[in-house]
């Protein structure tokens, strides 16, 4: 609690220091790219005299407030030329820049001098990711994947061999943020992981925290994974797409009406079942069995006057999966995915103060359906989130950057629900139940200049999470049989919890070329992710806190040292995390999925703490003709659960001890584009049986301690070229991607299965342990076009 | 349910058509060495012990192991008591069992309702046990179905056990069966545990397949005629063991049957076996409330 008063009074202090000082006037405007009008996020607004600037927020916005002066403003932003004009600042100005991309991007390296974003900022363990960088790199099976490049990050771990599941500072795969447009996707994997469900084609900018996260985020320990759609071109038509091996994309975008209004629509689909289907036999066995995913983005926005935006974008991704057996007379249908809706309007109150208020609708769903003869049995689960928001940013002067809101969601969370019959014949399995919660959040948050050196963002996050009935409560007897129930009837109260969250971080400039920085943040969070295997699948269960589960909660301290070379060519940080975990859930041991059929599903629950700290290097090269990073993490992470594992600490599924990345892309010329890629990682933990005995003639396992063994280790290059044909035509663009995926055919392990050979009744019994690699060396080539 | 997760591993080995395997060496370290109990008494017999030990993950088993993993220590104290009566086991010969060395009562036969408690000092260490033997719960009916009841040649089926559930919730449930003349002892199926969450206080109605002998080495799924292992024939006769057993004995076995079904299945959470033995071994000491019903399979017992 004494921290959270020594952030009140830093954030009142703050906010008293707000003009005290002579006659300011106001630069402000928005930041876009000028060949398609697109809003330009993280762009680096910079005013020399004073080297003080401000970044562009999420719709380009920015705003500069200073004394009465003569001032050279310059804009920078990777892959464009910088932008610098004179202004005598003796009134408000609105100064709306459009950036030029620097097309020539290799012949010259045009150096800034000023200080960048890296070394300025107060935010660390933030990373955010040009979509163009990474359309470049080796893209497995031809899937360009942004939740896989995020995974080359130092800090950031893969779930496994071909696995977009990722796992930030030792945080479980549901303590990630992901937003699409500002809406949470709940589960961003296609095909049990092995592609990310963003079309990079759609998308604009991604942007990672990892830690030190601000008071505008929450309801998430680890990180937030911020995704931004593209607009729509503002100036002309334009149409790209690309057919590669296992799917084909294409998106369409341009004005309704020029400058003010433009559209985006994008789509992608896999066709292997359609591929597939004239080669199999009209009586084949499995006729009818296939599967496909596919993946619908669009957005259209209108501009009703320099002050008011409105946006309307939603995203729809589906995996269907159909099995058919017509000899057993057996057919299943399994079919999940997300959709997600958000509806934005920018206002600009003054030149000093943005807003942007958004209702947004996001779902996930599962659905398995299977028929036997006459039987019949459905399975659903899913969340559903209906969410209203309202966030400010408030520039009172160059020295304080301001953002407060408030946040309310409706959470509709469906566990594990089934229907069963045989012919007209139902059966009682307790019908489709369903939770309902409330969840608030109100935060602030000032990113300000203490001194010249020191610069502090404080801010605090105030929470309430309520779920409300209708609901049973199943209250189990000590054999663990639900054995009462308590009824809340519609809207009543059944748990209530109010958290204050504190953030903190702070840099101290060392110069123009390096600082150090710390943060300190606690987060809660107030839905968990409950799975019961050891891989992720779509039926992992999204539930609520209740009386039972309590929030979880993180503490995360990190300290850092920030610093460039050869005129800000090399960016390179050193960082340092310990992070805690509480309140973390797992289901108990052997608890399989249904087992919460008729019951709470948190009955099957048990709970535990975690730990995680480590080292993280990271070296990247930004500007040049050959680019690329460098990523080490050095980690440990524990969980320690008293119902799990006898009580002892034990490695997290996601424990790496080592973690290597290396990425490099090279521009030769104008045609040519190579990349690079390396990774490595400890093997992954699991738990394997150490032992035997006989019981009732049978052999049992006895397993050793959780997760105490490991799989050999995890390394793998890719390398691809990309090819753009000297344009003939002067209408279709073209460019070939080729990639080559595990260069040397490594047969990284996936996982390890025993087999038995012999009988215990003969006296031969004999086991061996086999180790199962997915993918051997995989060449795949794209085309893309745009026109 | 484990039909649904075994249909999402096919799905993604269909999906996975690159993936390659390879023999690999695990290195794993040795358990602690373990003694293993398999105790049990029933209402109107003397109580019966197995002691055997735990292996190495990898160890071969053959004959000359198993017979390594029989705990054979002359000094062992092994007792059984109901609190007045000590009844001390004695090692002998059961030519039935997979073991054939067992430790057997003489003095003291189980009660309904009674509790026992097993204390052994073995190879110098102490390990104790408790269990009940719950009342049984007669059974109204016992019947049979066939298989498949369009198809006239067709004999085989299963055993449908008809009883009340008492009002109270907390009564477990595991089933044996004898086909005489074909079962040398009493078998149990593959889930042969049940618990009463799902029918506390109602008419229970329980499907019964026919197990297998261990000992027999019939691990196969086709008997000798032709049919399958797991099925009973009408003409057979067959005795039909009811049993109630106490919380612990239940999770026992119900994690025993946990892990049978789980095994060799990759993505599945490990299953630890539940034990009810102070002292740091594994296994079971356990009370069984029995109830015998013989069926002869004929016309009369079969329903549709």
């Amino acid at each position: 609690m004494i921290t959270n008063k020594y952030l009140i009074t830093i954030l009142l202090i703050a906010f008293f220091s707000v003009g005290l000082f002579a006659q300011k006037y106001t630069i402000s405007g928005y930041v876009k790219d000028h060949s398609t009008g697109e809003d330009m996020i993280g762009a680096n607004v910079y005013i020399k005299e004073i080297s003080k600037g401000t970044v562009s927020n999420q719709y380009g916005f920015y705003s500069i407030t200073v004394p009465k002066g003569e001032y050279i403003i310059t804009v920078s932003y990777i892959g464009y030329i910088d932008f610098s004009k004179k202004i005598t600042l003796d009134k408000n100005i609105r100064l709306n820049i459009q950036s030029k991309p620097n097309l020539i991007v290799a012949k010259e390296v045009v150096i800034s001098s000023e200080r960048t974003i890296n070394i300025e900022s107060t935010q660390m363990g933030a990373v955010r990711l040009p979509v163009e960088k990474i359309k470049v790199l080796p893209a497995f099976m031809g899937e360009v994947d942004i939740i896989k490049t995020i995974q080359l990050l130092p800090g950031v771990q893969s779930g496994g061999e071909g696995n977009t599941g990722f796992y930030v500072r030792g945080g479980g795969p549901d303590q990630n943020l992901i937003l699409l447009d500002e809406a949470v996707v709940y589960n961003a994997a296609h095909l049990f992981g092995f592609f990310s469900v963003f079309n990079a084609d759609a998308v604009k900018d991604i942007n990672l925290i990892k830690g030190g996260m601000p008071a505008q985020y929450g309801g998430r320990l680890s990180s937030v994974l911020d995704i931004t759609m593209k607009d729509g071109n503002y100036k002309e038509y334009k149409a790209e797409g690309g057919i590669g091996i296992i799917s084909s994309r294409l998106t369409v975008q341009g004005p309704i009406k020029k400058d003010t209004s433009s559209f985006i629509a994008s789509g992608r689909r896999t066709y292997i079942d359609v591929l597939m289907e004239p080669f199999i036999k009209e009586d084949a066995k499995a006729k009818g069995s296939g599967y496909y995913f596919y993946d619908l983005n669009a957005k259209v926005n209108y501009k009703f006057s320099d002050k008011d935006r409105l946006f309307l974008s939603g995203y729809f991704g589906r995996d269907v999966f159909s099995l058919n057996n017509k000899d057993a007379g057996f057919g299943a249908n399994i079919a999940w995915g997300n959709a997600t809706g958000s509806l934005r309007w920018n206002h600009l109150f003054s030149n000093k103060l943005f807003m942007n208020a958004t209702l947004i609708m996001s779902d996930y769903e599962f659905e398995f359906g299977a028929e036997q003869d006459n039987f019949e049995f459905k399975l659903f689960s899913g969340i559903r989130d209906y969410n209203a928001k309202i966030d400010f940013t408030y520039y009172p002067t160059v020295r304080h950057n301001v953002k407060f809101g408030i946040n309310y969601i409706y959470h509709i969370f469906q566990p594990s629900s089934v229907t069963a019959k045989i012919g007209e014949t139902s059966f009682d399995t307790g019908g489709i139940i369903k939770n309902y919660a409330n969840d608030v959040a109100i935060y602030v948050n000032d990113d300000f200049d203490l001194t010249d050196k020191l610069k502090i963002s404080a801010g605090l996050r105030g929470t309430l999470f309520q779920q409300i009935g209708p609901f049973d409560r199943y209250v189990d007897n000590e054999l663990g049989q639900a054995a009462d129930t308590v009824h809340y009837d519609r809207g009543e109260n059944v748990e209530l919890y109010k958290h204050i969250e504190p953030r903190f971080s702070m840099r101290y400039s060392l110069g123009m070329k390096s600082s150090v920085k710390a943060s300190y943040t606690q987060n809660y969070q107030y839905i968990h992710l409950a799975s019961s295997t050891s891989a992720s699948l779509p039926t992992d269960l999204w539930v609520p806190s209740s009386s039972l589960v309590k929030p979880q909660f993180g503490t995360q301290y990190a300290v850092g040292y920030f610093r460039n070379f050869n005129d800000n060519i090399f960016e390179t940080s050193i960082e340092v995390y310990y992070k805690d975990f509480q309140n973390q859930i797992s289901y108990k041991d052997g608890a399989q999925p249904g087992d919460d059929v008729g019951q709470n599903a948190d009955n099957s629950f048990v709970f535990g703490s975690g730990e995680s700290y480590g080292v993280e290097l990271f070296i990247k090269k930004r500007l040049g003709k050959t680019t690329g990073w460098i990523g080490y993490t050095l980690s440990e992470t524990t969980r320690t659960f008293e119902d799990l594992n006898f009580g002892l600490p034990y490695p997290a599924k996601y424990d790496r001890r080592h973690d290597i990345s290396f990425i490099a892309t090279h521009e030769l010329n104008e045609k040519w584009v190579f990349s690079f890629v390396f990774v490595y990682a400890t093997g992954s933990s699991l738990t394997l049986p150490v032992g035997r005995y006989i019981i009732d003639g049978r052999i049992i396992n006895e397993y050793g301690e959780r997760n105490s063994f490991r799989m050999a280790s995890y390394h793998r290059a890719d390398a691809s070229v990309t090819y753009k044909p000297e344009n003939k035509n002067k209408r279709v663009y073209s460019t070939w991607n080729l990639s080559v995926f595990n260069l040397y055919n490594r047969h990284n392990p996936y996982f390890i299965y025993y087999d038995t050979e012999g009988s215990i009744a003969e006296g031969n019994l004999e086991i061996t342990a086999t180790q199962v690699s997915l993918f051997p060396i995989l060449p795949s080539i794209t085309w893309n076009f745009n026109f | 349910m484990k039909v649904f997760t075994k249909i999402l591993i096919l799905i993604i080995a269909s999906v996975i058509i690159f993936s390659c395997e390879k023999e690999v060496t695990v290195d794993l370290p040795r358990p602690e060495d373990r003694i293993v109990f398999e105790g049990s008494i029933e209402n109107n017999q003397y109580a019966s012990l197995i002691i055997t030990r735990n292996t190495a993950y990898f160890d071969v088993v053959d004959a000359n192991t198993l017979v390594d993993m029989v705990v054979i220590d002359t000094s062992a104290i092994i007792t059984v008591t109901d609190g007045i009566i000590i009844d001390t086991l004695q090692l002998g010969f059961d030519f039935n069992g997979f073991i054939p060395i067992k430790y057997a009562g003489s003095k003291l036969k189980g009660e309904i309702g009674k509790t026992y408690t097993l204390n052994a000092f073995i190879e110098g260490n102490s390990y104790s046990a408790v269990t009940t033997i719950p009342q049984p719960l007669e059974l109204d009916s016992v019947r049979f179905k066939y298989n498949n009841p369009d198809a006239t040649e067709d004999s085989t089926g299963f055993l449908w056990l008809y009883a009340n559930d008492p009002p109270v919730l907390g009564d477990y449930y595991k089933i044996f069966t004898k086909t005489i003349n074909k079962d040398s002892i009493f078998v149990h199926p593959f889930n042969s545990v049940t618990d009463d969450q799902f029918f506390n206080g109602q008419p229970i109605e329980l499907g019964v397949s026919r197990g297998y002998n261990p000992a027999s080495g019939e691990e196969s799924d086709q008997s000798e005629e032709d049919i399958p292992r797991w099925m009973f024939v009408k003409g057979e006769t067959v005795v039909v063991k009811f049993c109630t057993i106490d919380a612990k004995h239940y999770d026992f076995w119900y994690s025993i049957e946990l892990q049978n079904s789980s095994d060799g299945n990759p993505f599945a959470a490990p299953v630890t076996i539940k034990s009810n033995i102070e002292g740091g071994a594994l296994g079971i000491w356990g009370g069984y409330g029995v109830t015998l019903d013989t069926i002869f399979i004929d016309e009369s017992v079969i329903v549709d």
